[in-house]
């Protein structure tokens, strides 16, 4: 079964696979749906949003460079800020996750 | 933020489609690879992207109103959780309206009189100049300082470096003729320059050009706007007509535009000094009356300018070494317009500054409470993905809102309070005709809105969103106390509150002691139940003593046989209409004081009823009697304090005084009588006087009648003023009768300043109290609920009712004195600021502190007994089931 991502989830998996290197947008979405054993579908009308809002709060940059194949394409990379939301985001899901675990299964926590 | 994109969207929207396409050629490439054909490649390329165009519209969307839909969304929200807690929400409007509005009317009025320039072009460049004199405290002058004489004024024309228009202003004051009845009409004697000085042209007309300030030119006048409709009815015809001012015809060259006013006097016709001041008087040096205004050269500075003018008068000094000027001294226009106001109302702004602060402070601790209930929905919130700074933003927004509502309502609220101060106190507000409601002031509440939101709600909203995610769901829904800290933090908010209006109750009781006591003095006479108009002689039908003295005597005679009037009796100056004149006088047989420091006294000529009409008791000697005629020997009557000052061991009666005016030799006279001290205001110490018997005083050109009904007569003022005008009428029905008053208003009138301020200090400090107590109620109530259950432990381990609403008050009062002894030591600090609106009280007055302090404190044991009583009533069967 494929399913749409995690509101709010977005942004940390394309903040993490951009942590490994620039990429651009066609690149990115392949990553995220491929790490996820194509469990998560990235929709475009997403993806792009995703990456503006990003780049507007400063935690990606952009540069227009060439693929593999000669092909004009727009890269995205990590910014020192990003790098940053990306660890405070990932600790603050680990928390979260733990917390809403803690609620859902509460005998298997005592 | 939005804004950077939502500024850029057309360059960012092609981008976006470059990158678009870019994807396709990527994906289409892709496909390709994997051996579809180019047209199924492109088709399955298109298929993942979606409909490019309806995407770029989503994404243009974004950007254009991403912040305003977030923006729309945080207010929608936060009206709602607004509306769901109707009492919290009532509550913090009406107490920042209350602020916001008292705060903006009061800087309403200082906008318009301190801090707007006055309506004349470039009018920070205008000055007056004045010679001082530290011994002189003349109403209507700087203190320490004297006018220009004539002669000095031309010294100071001709020889200043610091002007570059300079002129000089007197008003004197006419019969106005040719109307249905004989008016007086305030005339303002001006130098031609002085208009140009100014910037101002009459609306219709002409101004003053130098040859009308020649001796042999037309007599020409300028008339106001109102005296215009009034007596040409707005018709231009009015130029070249001629109007009647003391028998003179004066041709009406000009029309001053509506509601031109200097230093706040109201002028009905404008005439030129130099024409209407005879060579004589225009050269003397030894009255000194005229206000000096100038306009400054560019880049001259007004210590420039006094070191100029101290020059010049340091120049007359050495040339007539009697002048009372001994430097000079130079102060803006505005300054000597709004003179005495400036300082009181800076101090009902702080006053309501403090009020807005405590304003603020409860609306704070609501909202700190609120915040502390909310916790379990902000943690829900944050668990749920929502950031801390879009919590805080969403709190804000909800401040923001309460303060901009507060603030609307404060407008409405400032709208009204400005008009009924100005019905209230127009005549003790300069420049009160210019206050009113605009832009800056609406500028000025949305700014205190903001500010307040910030300062009630910013604080409380980043303390509430502190909370931690796991602490925050396992509270499980105990109403926790909100920590220590925010604990100690509404405590403080309410201890300031406490402190903030007891300072503010303080100096209104100073004010309000300050005000009984004016009140109480015995100004030396009886006003109760006197009735005074004036009477003035044209000098024109009127020009030598004999006549002004018969018809004063006739006048008198007839009014003495009007029934029903128990006393009547003139003078020439009352005491409360800044009457009388500062005269020098020197004492026979003594040695003379030294030059420019002449011995002075109020001269008042009477008429010999005087001191029994107005209840003035002779202490020692005679009164006057129609013996005392013109060509008796000159006799005076002197004021206990001066006799006690000038005599104090020997006997003042027989005693001889040169009085300086009249002939040239003055006037000797004998001293025959002792009367009691007259204040010439109440909060004054009394002047000293000398009395002369009219007919001996020489040239008399105006009497204050004053008239004593008989208790029983019931007559009217309006009754006496017709009864005035037809015995004057009956003898010249050319000469007018004006400023009708009955005594007590005028003593009223001489408070009303004080009244003013003292009211408005009260009604602040009032408010300041009952916020302080609601904010102390708020605290206290709010203690109860979170110790519901450690109440119900002690209720059940045996205390008694007594003892928990002890515990209750005694937290109160915990509170309350903590306050008091801030806001004692803050009083100790600031009411110095009010000691030169006190009277008789000392700033830092033991009994008005003590007293204050105790009705604070009586009104925080009043704030804590609903919360006691609830605590005591506390069931503990029921409180240790509370939140279990």
């Amino acid at each position: 079964m494929q399913t749409e991502v995690l509101q709010g989830t977005l942004d940390m998996l394309v903040l993490k696979t951009l942590a490994s290197g620039p990429a651009h947008g066609q690149t990115i979405a392949k990553v995220i749906e491929r790490g996820s054993g194509e469990f998560l579908q990235i929709e475009q009308g997403s993806l792009y949003p995703a990456l503006y809002r990003l780049e507007d709060r400063g935690w990606l940059a952009s540069f227009w460079g060439t693929t593999e194949n000669n092909r004009k394409a727009k890269y995205y990379r990590l910014t020192p800020a990003g790098r940053k939301q990306l660890i405070e985001q990932t600790s603050r899901w680990d928390r979260m996750v733990r917390a809403i675990s803690g609620i859902l299964h509460p005998a298997s926590e005592s | 933020m939005g804004f950077r994109r939502f500024f850029h969207r057309t360059r960012a929207d092609a981008d976006h489609v470059r990158e678009f396409q870019s994807f396709l050629e990527i994906e289409t490439d892709e496909n390709l690879a994997r051996g579809m054909s180019p047209q199924a490649a492109r088709r399955a390329a298109h298929l993942k992207f979606g409909n490019p165009t309806a995407f770029r519209e989503e994404v243009y969307e974004m950007n254009s109103i991403q912040f305003i839909e977030a923006l729309s969304r945080d207010v929608r929200y936060a009206l709602r959780a607004l509306k769901a807690a109707p009492t919290f929400t009532a509550v913090s409007l009406l107490t920042l309206a209350l602020g916001i509005g008292a705060t903006t009317a009061i800087f309403t009025v200082i906008d318009h009189v301190i801090l707007q320039p006055l309506p004349y072009p470039a009018a920070g460049r205008l000055v007056t100049a004045w010679e001082t004199n530290p011994t002189s405290h003349l109403p209507g002058k700087p203190p320490g300082s004297v006018g220009f004489s004539p002669g000095n004024y031309l010294d100071l024309r001709d020889q200043n470096r610091s002007f570059a228009q300079i002129g000089a202003f007197y008003t004197a004051s006419y019969n106005l003729e040719g109307g249905a009845a004989p008016v007086r009409a305030t005339a303002g004697l001006i130098s031609a320059a002085l208009f140009r000085a100014l910037g101002v042209r009459p609306a219709i007309g002409r101004p003053f050009t130098q040859s009308d300030d020649t001796a042999a030119a037309e007599r020409v006048a300028i008339i106001s706007h109102s005296l215009w409709r009034e007596r040409f009815s707005g018709s231009a015809g009015a130029i070249g007509s001629a109007i009647r001012l003391d028998g003179q015809s004066h041709t009406i060259v000009g029309v001053m535009p509506p509601g031109f006013r200097l230093f706040e006097q109201d002028v009905d016709v404008w005439l030129s000094l130099e024409r209407k001041t005879s060579p004589q008087n225009l050269h003397w040096r030894w009255s000194y009356y005229l206000t000096v205004v100038a306009r400054l050269k560019d880049g001259v500075s007004i210590d420039q300018a006094r070191q100029d003018v101290d020059r010049v008068v340091q120049g007359i000094r050495r040339q007539y070494p009697g002048d009372l000027g001994q430097g000079g001294l130079v102060v803006p226009l505005l300054d000597q317009t709004i003179a005495s106001a400036r300082k009181p109302l800076w101090i009902l702004f702080g006053a309501v500054a403090f009020v807005l602060l405590i304003a603020c402070a409860n609306v704070a601790h609501l909202s700190l409470g609120r915040a502390i209930t909310r916790r379990r929905e902000m943690v829900l919130r944050q668990a749920l993905g929502a950031g801390r700074g879009r919590l805080v933003r969403q709190l804000f927004t909800e401040s923001l809102m309460l303060a901009l509502g507060g603030a609307a309502a404060g407008v409405l609220l400032a709208q009204w309070g400005v008009r009924a101060l100005l019905k209230l106190a127009s005549n003790e507000i300069p420049r009160a005709a210019e206050v009113h409601l605009d832009g800056w002031v609406l500028g000025f509440a949305a700014l205190a809105a903001v500010t307040s939101a910030v300062v009630f709600g910013l604080l409380p909203a980043l303390a509430g969103s502190k909370a931690d995610l796991q602490q925050g769901l396992q509270e499980n829904g105990r109403s926790g106390s909100g920590g220590p800290g925010a604990r100690a933090g509404r405590r403080a908010l309410v201890v300031s509150e406490i402190a903030l209006a007891l300072v503010l109750m303080i100096g209104a009781g100073l004010m309000i002691g300050s005000f009984r006591r004016v009140s109480a003095v015995d100004p030396g006479f009886a006003p109760h139940g006197l009735v005074t108009m004036r009477v003035s002689l044209s000098p024109n039908q009127y020009g030598s003593p004999d006549k002004q003295n018969d018809f004063y005597q006739r006048l008198i005679a007839r009014l003495r046989a009007v029934p029903g009037l128990r006393s009547v009796s003139a003078v020439d100056g009352l005491p409360f209409t800044n009457g009388g004149f500062d005269n020098s006088f020197s004492i026979d047989g003594r040695p003379d004081p030294p030059p420019g420091q002449p011995l002075r006294a109020d001269i008042r000529r009477i008429d010999p009823g005087y001191f029994a009409a107005m209840g003035i008791s002779l202490l020692e000697g005679r009164t006057f009697s129609e013996a005392d005629r013109i060509d008796a020997p000159p006799v005076a009557i002197i004021s206990q304090s001066m006799a006690r000052e000038y005599w104090p061991q020997e006997r003042v009666l027989g005693k001889r005084l040169t009085i300086h005016f009249g002939p040239p030799e003055g006037i000797g006279a004998e001293i025959v009588g002792v009367a009691a001290d007259v204040h010439g205001a109440l909060d004054a110490a009394p002047v000293d006087d000398i009395y002369l018997h009219y007919p001996q005083g020489r040239y008399v050109g105006q009497m204050d009648l004053v008239l004593r009904p008989e208790p029983h007569s019931h007559m009217e003022l309006s009754t006496l003023s017709s009864v005035v005008r037809a015995a004057v009428a009956s003898i010249d029905p050319d000469q007018p009768v004006y400023r009708v008053h009955a005594m007590d208003d005028l003593l009223s009138v001489s408070l009303a300043t004080r009244r003013f301020e003292m009211l408005l200090l009260a009604v602040f400090a009032a408010l300041a109290g009952c916020l302080a107590a609601v904010g102390l109620y708020g605290v206290l109530a709010y203690s109860v609920q979170a110790r519901t259950r450690e109440i119900g432990i002690r209720t059940a381990l045996g205390a008694s009712h007594a003892q928990v609403s002890g515990m209750i008050l005694r937290e109160a009062l915990q509170l309350a004195f903590t306050g008091v002894a801030g806001g004692v030591l803050g009083a100790l600090a600031l009411t110095r600021l009010l000691s030169n609106l006190l009277y008789g009280v000392r700033p830092t007055d033991a009994f008005t502190f003590a007293s204050v302090a105790l009705l604070l404190l009586a009104v925080a044991i009043s704030a804590g007994y609903l919360p006691a009583r609830k605590a005591a009533r506390i069931n503990p069967v029921i409180a240790l089931r509370h939140e279990c």
